[in-house]
């Protein structure tokens, strides 16, 4: 799988979850002998999760795919910036992994309501510098992944986003205003049933038209999404 | 033992399907996105995406949001119109290795009669599929949710398209028999019960409803027994086949459609969750047939209604 990409997830034996769920690919090992472990993030409180983290090794798990097109880091790339806002910093700790490997400089921003929601810092790669950003201050700096954004969006090549719209939005407004236009990738997070392409619940807007995002994306070229 | 049943026994080439088992609309796009997940051999046949005389947009997300056992969609009936289906799904579906029934859309009867007139005749389409749960222009009224307007909706199409026409009631109805019985009088070959019941849910967060239209069409195993219901009363009455569609998961939950009075059943939602679910029905509906020494699905069809009025035409080919 590559980062950024998904599956779909059974998360049970009965109709309670009905629907599958996506889950972005999170971390990955390969071995020696060619075979890999992906890991995959989730938050806790919903049956679909406590069942699942109530799974033990050696259980089997029914997943559907890698799904979706996965971030594309350009050659060359020596900068990578990754911005997350919570639980969305899930692809982009693959994709931090992927950059490290490769020898480019990693910078992840990430941001939380409070110190609880912040990703153990200590599963990243070592190479990776992270700047922790909470809204109540009780951890890294007080602010949102936009106020570090600004300050260190010079210095990227390349910028890949995991968050909310207000992320995108605001990621949009301040490369407007910025000298340079680095190309800008994002994942787009839409509410899915099929997550194969038949049913067209998780549509995205972009120049090519109304879209689904399990094929066409889930990363998608900022540019290339409808305003 | 043979699992084939006649979905236009009134006409004379029929449209025969070797399992008693279709892909429900909107849940298999037009028929290749599950490429790899499902062996169309083992069903029946796949009733496609909603069609409609020009491209349409549909709604904006979301779009789909799970509820117990179930899920509402409110997807707006997004599609590539009429033109570009002939031109780039129906040339795959010569050589898909099933029936593909179209399912046709329209917000007049002059729209449907557009997409009626130009898929006749198309190598690939095997019949289409009359969605009436559209509201008329003209009014806002569902085409399905009164005897006149479903009726008059279906003559028209049944001019202007010789080959099979299944006619896929809405079950937001108050009187689903009344529409059924005008809806064969004016010429169906075969009769879908039913489409989605009208739901919605609320965001207590936001303090509105999840969909931007309010409300959404409920689909699932929760709808099974209401489903289940209306193709019992309506399979009293008609006597073209039935065809059963609400929340079927299970071959046991479609041995009950057989059994209420259904010819052939729709497998929609549970394809999401589990893409094999029609194969496995259709199998087990052979092996069903088989233990029980049962020689087609005509004698399981209307079995547990006492008043099934439809003729037994499943013959074994």
């Amino acid at each position: 799988m590559s980062s950024g990409q998904f599956v779909m997830a059974r998360c049970g034996t009965s109709y309670d979850p009905l629907l599958r769920r996506a889950l972005s690919l999170h971390h990955q090992v390969r071995t020696a002998d060619g075979s890999s472990t992906a890991g995959f993030l989730f938050g806790m409180g919903k049956t679909w999760a406590d069942w699942l983290s109530t799974r033990r090794p050696g259980d089997e798990i029914d997943l559907i795919g890698p799904l979706g097109h996965g971030f594309r880091r350009d050659k060359g790339a020596r900068h990578l910036l990754l911005i997350a806002n919570g639980l969305g910093v899930a692809p982009l700790v693959s994709l931090a992994e992927e950059g490290v490997a490769s020898g480019a400089n990693v910078v992840l921003i990430v941001d939380s309501a409070t110190k609880d929601g912040l990703y153990p810092t200590k599963r990243l790669p070592a190479e990776v510098e992270i700047v922790a950003l909470t809204s109540d201050g009780s951890s890294g700096r007080q602010g949102s992944a936009l106020d570090a954004f600004a300050e260190l969006q010079p210095w990227a090549d390349q910028i890949f986003l995991s968050g909310g719209r207000d992320l995108i939005e605001g990621v949009r407004s301040t490369l407007k205003r910025a000298v340079s236009g680095q190309p800008v990738q994002a994942i787009i997070e839409e509410r899915m049933a099929c997550g194969i392409g038949a049913c067209l619940g998780c549509v995205v807007d972009t120049k090519n038209g109304r879209v689904a995002s399990c094929v066409e994306g889930p990363v998608f070229d900022l540019r290339s999404l409808s305003a | 033992m043979s699992t084939a049943v006649n979905l236009a026994p009134g006409l004379p080439d029929g449209l025969w399907i070797k399992h008693p088992v279709l892909m429900a609309s909107g849940t298999f796009g037009y028929g290749t996105e599950y490429d790899g997940l499902v062996d169309l051999s083992s069903i029946g046949g796949i009733v496609s995406k909603a069609v409609a005389a020009e491209p349409r947009l549909g709604n904006v997300t979301p779009r789909v949001f799970e509820t117990p056992a179930g899920m509402l969609n409110s997807i707006g009936l997004q599609g590539i119109g009429v033109e570009a289906v002939i031109r780039k799904k129906a040339p795959i579906w010569e050589n898909i290795g099933v029936p593909v029934i179209v399912n046709v859309v329209g917000e007049s009867v002059d729209d449907f009669c557009v997409v009626a007139e130009r898929l006749e005749g198309v190598p690939g389409v095997a019949g289409i599929e009359l969605n009436v749960s559209c509201p008329n222009v003209e009014g806002g009224m569902l085409f399905g949710s009164e005897p006149g307007s479903a009726a008059r909706l279906t003559a028209a199409v049944r001019r202007r398209f010789s080959q099979p026409i299944m006619v896929k009631l809405t079950p937001n109805t108050n009187d689903i028999v009344a529409v059924a019985l005008a809806v064969e009088d004016a010429g169906a070959d075969s009769i879908c019960v039913a489409n989605t019941f009208i739901g919605m849910s609320i965001d207590i967060k936001k303090r509105r409803p999840v969909f931007a239209a309010g409300s959404a069409g409920l689909s699932g195993p929760a709808i099974r027994p209401m489903a289940l219901r209306l193709v019992y009363e309506v399979a009293k009455f008609v006597t073209v086949p039935v065809v059963g569609c609400g929340g079927i998961a299970t071959t046991d939950d479609a041995l009950e459609f057989f059994l209420a009075g259904a010819t052939a059943i729709q497998v929609g939602t549970m394809t999401f969750t589990e893409p094999r679910t029609a194969e496995r029905i259709a199998a087990g509906v052979q092996k069903y047939l088989d233990a029980n020494h049962l020689g087609s699905i005509a004698e399981l069809t209307g079995a547990a209604n006492p008043e099934f009025a439809g003729r037994s035409q499943t013959v074994a080919r």
